[in-house]
């Protein structure tokens, strides 16, 4: 006989899982086998053939919850509570969910789904961008975006023949999600009738009312017209538009993106040099607030008169400084309950730190802001000045940017023994990809001595003198290691930039720092000259440049605890770092030179070294490279990068990573591929 | 005496490998002034350069201008391993007797052909230092080996051929050799002509030609994204006749087009979805 207690632990076990069951049905279980993250890089490279520039993919962010007084008291009906992400673009860039929650009776499989919601609102992101046109009440704005997205699904379906099945498949699974009618009033039905017409429509048919918008101004007016009609037609201007149901087809139209906000900084309080006494805790983060900006007196210095602190105030996920933050006083918090809080915020400010990271919350979409952080013990050394080019006079400064050759710091050697430990597998890819650069040996012909002799030589030499020709001498082969002479310079982009997370483990620093280890590791075995320098530096008059390795330098260990010591910096004014590195390879008696640039972003700093000033001096610096007959060749993680680097560097002369962990293989790929004999 | 005889070019057989003008004209379809320049420089006895991607067109625009000036046309295609005596030719010991061999280029230089040396710059410094001496006001081949300097026939005309994509760090063209020539870009054709083309050498229906140029145009956008090769018009050609003879488009597309260009996942399984979203099968 069981004991009570464990029969009630047992009943509540299985209640537990028939709840859970209940729950999963009723949340749809998603596929997990295809997500955006398995087919993101395929949508954006066809996205980019389809558009012929680079379209930027990121993931939909789902709502936030709504707050428990909404729930009471709000007056949004239930058919209208978004409770997942949906496809949405802001003119530029496309947002798709993680997972497509599907039903399991769906004729395609979600790769194709994603494909036309890629394809989709790429096209209306298109239209967008031709010309932004918006309109102030719900009911012309929903209207307005359903004309637009017929549109757009009209041009789609007539240069993509091939889509057909996967426009109807789509139709037919939004078509059987929509709300009852009796949940609907007047208003609602009419627009819900003209969503279903187009649902049920082919994607080449526009169908009536609806017209064909050639532009978005034109479904603005039908929009205006349609609106007026449909609230003449219910005869109840009591009656209100409470909206409409939105789905994968219909989607989101977000505002247009405003670009990089300013981000307040904050002074470092402790040298960033020491490390962290505590260890890094990290959660994921269900859902990214929207990044807000700052309201001008939300953190007014001076208190108000109303501000009497009766009690210790309530602790908040978001302070407006950031430093007082709840996990930031208990060492021990979960960071999983922070990454839940902050979920929950619709939005929220971003504040620049140079402390230690302590926690690490990790969302699908991360932000594109760059952070910068200050640099220890700056303009000790001397400098060297080169001049910078200013494209808007075409001449250039002679004073220009200084350079600082900053002595490099000494990291732990230990680093450099974890990650070839961690990493054997991509070492070895590295080193298999090199080896065949190995001077091979070469059997040289017509050689004046050697170990054997040339038969063909002799028979030509025979063939000469028979001729009557003055006798030949060198008759013999010779097999001796080939001599490439070939000169190699690696300079690394160590601005702030580099602090962004590419995983739950690495920073793009991180990454750059084991790529460089391990191909430092496999180029010494080449026996080819070689040096590494990283740089960074704030305005004209600090631009450093850390010598991690001399082109004569063996001392292996030291090499491998400068690279262990690399930390993000501050900006990156790659011109007078480029022309540096190119009066440093001039210098080499090496035959062929290579300059190879491992860069994150575009080039800029504080003062006018930012976009076009920036490319330009760079290209400008590339240029005065190519004519001293050095090779150079950029890798950059910056995937909207063809824009300005072909510009900069020259068709075929750079690569983009797609994926910042291949680093290590595609340098040493490029590094193969433009030194191979 | 016999063993120093040496025995020159003139002999019959020599002149047997020398292919005579194609009685058919070869199909070419002009993008520009090329015809006229190449007939200009061939007159003002000038050498010339074609440079473009692979398969735009080049060699097919040789083929045509030889047929067009009635000459002689002999194709050398350049490799790594090509030294100067594999152009201008060596000694052979024959029937007991040491025998001089033209090489191609010389074999052009006496009959007055066309030379066309194809990918110039992947032959050894040494066999394209040979041809300066053709190039100038000089026109002439000193061969070191006979002491002879023969004197280009009026027909004789070089034309080289180099493809700038191709980008290494050991190889190029060297300052000096390119200021010796013409030359004349290539490209790929404007879609209209592209589609003619297309349809000419493959019999490909009309629709599906400009279909497949308007995918060709897409995938050529990848270029910039880690494409190392984009389509060809020969590779349309191709993917058009096996259309043409019945394999479904898409299939046509993706083992002539697609798996060609690239060996990375992602970029394959991308033109794939473009082909599936654009043709029909």
């Amino acid at each position: 006989m069981a004991e009570p207690e464990g029969l009630i632990i047992d009943a509540a076990r299985q209640a537990t899982a028939f709840v859970s069951r209940l729950w999963d049905n009723d949340n749809n279980v998603p596929d997990n086998s295809c997500t955006l993250s398995t087919c993101r890089q395929r949508l954006e490279f066809l996205l980019s053939a389809v558009h012929g520039h680079a379209v930027s993919l990121r993931v939909a962010q789902p709502p936030p919850p709504p707050s428990a007084l909404s729930r009471l008291f709000g007056r949004i009906p239930r058919h209208l509570i978004e409770t997942r992400p949906l496809p949405a673009n802001d003119g530029a860039t496309i947002f798709l969910p993680m997972q497509l929650h599907l039903s399991e009776q769906s004729e395609l499989s979600p790769h194709y789904f994603f494909r036309l919601l890629a394809l989709q609102q790429a096209a209306r992101a298109q239209r967008r961008a031709q010309q932004m046109v918006s309109a102030d009440a719900l009911l012309t704005l929903d209207l307005f975006q359903l004309s637009e997205a017929a549109a757009a699904d009209h041009a789609l379906a007539l240069h993509f023949a091939g889509l057909r099945h996967d426009f109807a498949a789509l139709r037919r699974a939004m078509l059987s999600q929509r709300p009852q009618p009796a949940l609907l009033n007047g208003v609602e039905q009419a627009v819900e009738e003209l969503y279903c017409g187009v649902l049920k429509a082919c994607p080449y048919d526009i169908p009536p009312p609806l017209a064909l918008a050639r532009k978005p101004e034109d479904s603005l007016d039908w929009a205006i017209e349609m609106s007026m009609k449909i609230s003449t037609r219910a005869r109840m201007p009591a009656v209100r538009y409470r909206g409409c149901a939105k789905d994968l087809w219909w989607g989101k139209m977000l505002p247009p993106s405003s670009g990089n906000q300013p981000i307040r900084y904050e002074e470092a309080l402790r040298d960033m040099t020491q490390p962290s006494a505590s260890p890094r805790r990290s959660a994921n983060l269900s859902r990214r607030p929207q990044a807000r900006e700052r309201t001008p007196d939300e953190d007014d210095e001076t208190q108000g008169m109303w501000m009497v602190q009766k009690d210790d105030p309530q602790q908040h996920v978001e302070d407006p400084a950031g430093l007082q933050r709840p996990a930031d006083r208990d060492d021990d918090a979960d960071a999983g309950d922070l990454a839940d809080s902050l979920s929950e915020l619709p939005e929220a400010q971003l504040i620049s730190s140079s402390k230690t990271v302590r926690e690490l919350l990790l969302a699908d979409d991360p932000l594109d802001q760059r952070t910068t952080l200050v640099l220890p013990g700056k303009g000790a050394a001397h400098g060297i000045a080169y001049p910078e080019w200013d494209f808007r006079v075409s001449r250039y400064h002679k004073e220009g940017a200084i350079v600082r050759l900053q002595p490099p710091l000494l990291g732990d050697v230990a680093w450099a023994e974890s990650v070839v430990a961690r990493r054997p597998a991509l070492l070895r890819q590295v080193q298999l990809r090199l080896e065949g650069l190995r001077p091979r040996r070469i059997r040289y012909y017509r050689q004046p001595e050697g170990e054997e002799i040339d038969i063909n030589a002799c028979v030509n030499a025979f063939a000469e003198r028979r001729a009557g020709l003055p006798p030949q001498d060198c008759l013999y082969q010779s097999v001796k290691a080939a001599r490439r002479d070939i000169a190699v310079a690696l300079l690394i982009d160590i601005s702030g930039s580099t602090d962004g997370w590419v995983s739950q483990e690495l920073r793009i620093i991180d990454v750059e720092k084991e790529a460089l280890l391990l191909v430092y590791l496999a180029l010494t075995k080449l026996g080819d000259p070689f040096c590494i320098y990283a740089f960074s530096g704030e305005s004209a008059q600090n631009v450093s440049l850390w010598p991690l390795k001399n082109f004569e330098e063996n001392d292996r260990t030291l090499v491998q605890r400068r690279i262990a010591a690399l930390e993000p910096q501050l900006y990156t004014r790659a011109g007078a770092a480029i022309r540096h590195t190119t009066g440093l390879l001039t210098a080499t008696s090496a035959r062929y030179r290579l300059l190879i640039l491992l860069s994150d972003g575009k080039p800029n700093d504080v003062d006018r070294y930012e976009g076009r000033y920036g490319v330009e001096d760079m290209r400008q610096a590339v240029a005065e490279a190519r004519l001293q007959a050095i090779h150079p060749f950029c890798i950059t993680v910056d995937r909207h990068a063809p824009h300005y680097l072909a510009r900069v560097f020259g068709a075929r002369h750079y690569a983009v990573l797609q994926q910042a962990e291949t680093l290590p293989v595609v340098l040493a790929d490029v590094l193969r591929r433009l030194i191979r004999q | 005496m016999e063993d120093s005889l040496i025995q020159t070019a003139a002999s019959e057989n020599t002149r047997q490998d020398v292919p005579h003008p194609q009685t058919e004209e070869p199909y070419y379809l002009p993008f520009g002034d090329e015809v006229s320049i190449f007939t200009q420089c061939h007159r003002r006895h000038l050498a010339v350069m074609l440079k473009g991607p692979t398969g735009c067109g080049k060699t097919r625009f040789v083929e045509h201008m030889a047929w067009r000036l009635k000459r002689l046309l002999i194709i050398v295609s350049c490799h790594d391993d090509l030294t100067a005596a594999d152009l201008v030719g060596r000694f052979l010991i024959r029937d007991n007797a040491t025998v001089w061999q033209d090489g191609p280029l010389t074999r052009a230089v006496r009959t007055g052909a066309i030379c066309y040396l194809d990918e110039v710059v992947e032959a050894r410094q040494d066999a394209v230092v040979v041809i300066h001496p053709l190039t100038d006001y000089r026109r002439v081949l000193p061969i070191d080996k006979t002491g002879e300097l023969i004197e280009a026939t009026p027909g004789f005309q070089l034309v080289i051929s180099y493809n700038p994509g191709y980008q290494h760090v050991t190889k190029d063209l060297k300052p000096s050799t390119r200021q010796r020539f013409v030359a004349l870009d290539f490209d790929f054709p404007p879609p209209e002509r592209e589609a003619e083309i297309i349809i000419h050498e493959s019999g490909a229906e009309h629709a599906m030609a400009h279909d497949l140029v308007a995918l060709a145009g897409r995938i050529r956008g990848l270029a910039d994204r880690g494409l190392a090769e984009v389509p060809s018009t020969r590779l349309l050609v191709a993917t058009a006749r096996l259309i043409a003879n019945g394999i479904a488009p898409r299939l046509a597309c993706h083992v002539a087009l697609v798996s060609p260009l690239s060996d990375d996942p992602a970029l394959v399984a991308a033109m794939r979805d473009l082909v599936d979203a654009m043709l029909l099968d």
